[in-house]
């Protein structure tokens, strides 16, 4: 396999050897694009993260009553769904959308494997994506979308 | 009904501990390589290995197996220990309490991140008293002098003594296939003693893994 490394954070995405040479014009344009998307990037950060558990507990809240009885998968998947909240978050603040699926995918479908998550997951997940957009601004969204959505595929990967 | 913030008594939520690049620490202006609970991780360079390999064999000649074998046993038992605590640690609960699968998936989390190559546990045996254990890409057999004979002496010891503790019971292990002789990966079965005498034969004489399963277990196919 001669895949290049999955992404990485901003400043891992440049070559800092300036021993070999100056950051490229292309470079220094992603460096440009991120820089001024920074403050907005903190904004959506800062959002999610004093909304989090509101968020959660609303989507919990939300459940058919024989998910909610199902208290062992259904406190697994909560974990479950915060965790790739938070590194979806992480992931947009430094520009990384692999992030959370570097860290999560040799874990995460062992654990719905085991706690039998899956049904769970799928409807939290389907209501937290209807949900974020009112939390977040179009442009804050873009950015999350893609860190998010690399996590989240990590939830279907068990069902074949 | 499920209150989402008495789940967690601190903010934290337990993941994937021995996620690589997460679990690997350095503080190299002190040339320090630590795991995330500050203990010391060294880099093993291959041209060391190879030479523990040759004085051992200069040294001792055939003692050399028996000596990594046993060399083996004490990491085996260590790391055991230490690979308890830190999950114990961190998951704020005993290592019993969790399921065979997370178990695993530590198990082969912490290997890969390591660079010890891929483990795996095939429990299919597991009624006929058998655990098969497989790795892929090891290390310490890449660079182990070349024999007509499976030479992943120190997994083997270190495979024994970490389950002999899992267990609480004495088990012995035997490596039955070998990257070294052109095995896909290597295979190495837990059990009791006694009933692993055919399995020893059967690599003496030069048996496949599935035949000396086929020995062990005439039922299975």
């Amino acid at each position: 396999m001669t895949l290049p490394p999955l992404s990485q954070h901003i400043l891992r995405q440049l070559e800092l050897q300036p021993d070999k040479n100056y950051l490229t014009p292309h470079e220094l344009i992603g460096l440009r694009h991120y820089v001024g998307s920074l403050a907005d990037r903190i904004r959506a950060y800062r959002q999610l993260r004093e909304r989090e558990m509101k968020l959660i507990q609303e989507l919990v809240d939300q459940l058919p009553d024989e998910v909610q009885t199902e208290t062992t998968a259904l406190e697994q998947s909560i974990k479950q769904t915060i965790l790739i909240l938070r590194y979806a978050a992480l992931g947009m603040l430094v520009d990384d959308a692999n992030l959370g699926r570097r860290r999560l995918e040799g874990w995460l479908p062992t654990m719905i494997e085991v706690y039998k998550t899956q049904p769970v997951d799928e409807l939290l997940h389907r209501s937290l994506n209807q949900q974020l957009p009112r939390l977040l601004t179009e442009s804050q969204m873009a950015m999350l979308k893609p860190p998010l959505e690399a996590a989240q595929k990590l939830l279907q990967a068990d069902k074949d | 009904m499920v209150i989402v913030s008495d789940l967690f008594t601190d903010a934290s939520i337990s993941a994937n501990y021995f996620a690589t690049d997460v679990y690997v620490h350095g503080t190299l202006e002190l040339g320090l390589l630590e795991n995330r609970r500050g203990e010391r991780l060294l880099a093993l360079p291959d041209t060391l290995l190879r030479a523990i390999y040759t004085g051992l064999d200069n040294e001792t000649g055939q003692a050399s197996m028996l000596v990594l074998y046993n060399c083996g046993r004490w990491w085996g038992k260590n790391f055991y220990t230490r690979f308890c605590e830190e999950l114990t640690d961190y998951y704020n609960r005993p290592v019993s309490s969790l399921a065979l699968l997370e178990f695993e998936q530590a198990l082969q989390q912490c290997w890969l991140t390591h660079g010890w190559g891929q483990i795996s546990l095939d429990a299919d045996y597991r009624e006929d008293g058998f655990l098969i254990l497989r790795i892929r890409g090891s290390a310490f057999i890449d660079y182990a002098p070349k024999l007509e004979r499976p030479v992943g002496f120190m997994e083997t010891g270190a495979l024994q003594a970490f389950f002999s503790e899992l267990s609480g019971e004495t088990l012995h292990c035997v490596q039955t296939a070998c990257e070294s002789l052109g095995a896909e990966e290597n295979c190495f079965i837990l059990g009791i003693q006694e009933r692993l005498t055919m399995a020893e034969m059967g690599v003496e004489q030069g048996l496949s893994h599935d035949e000396i399963m086929r020995q062990l277990v005439p039922s299975s196919l």
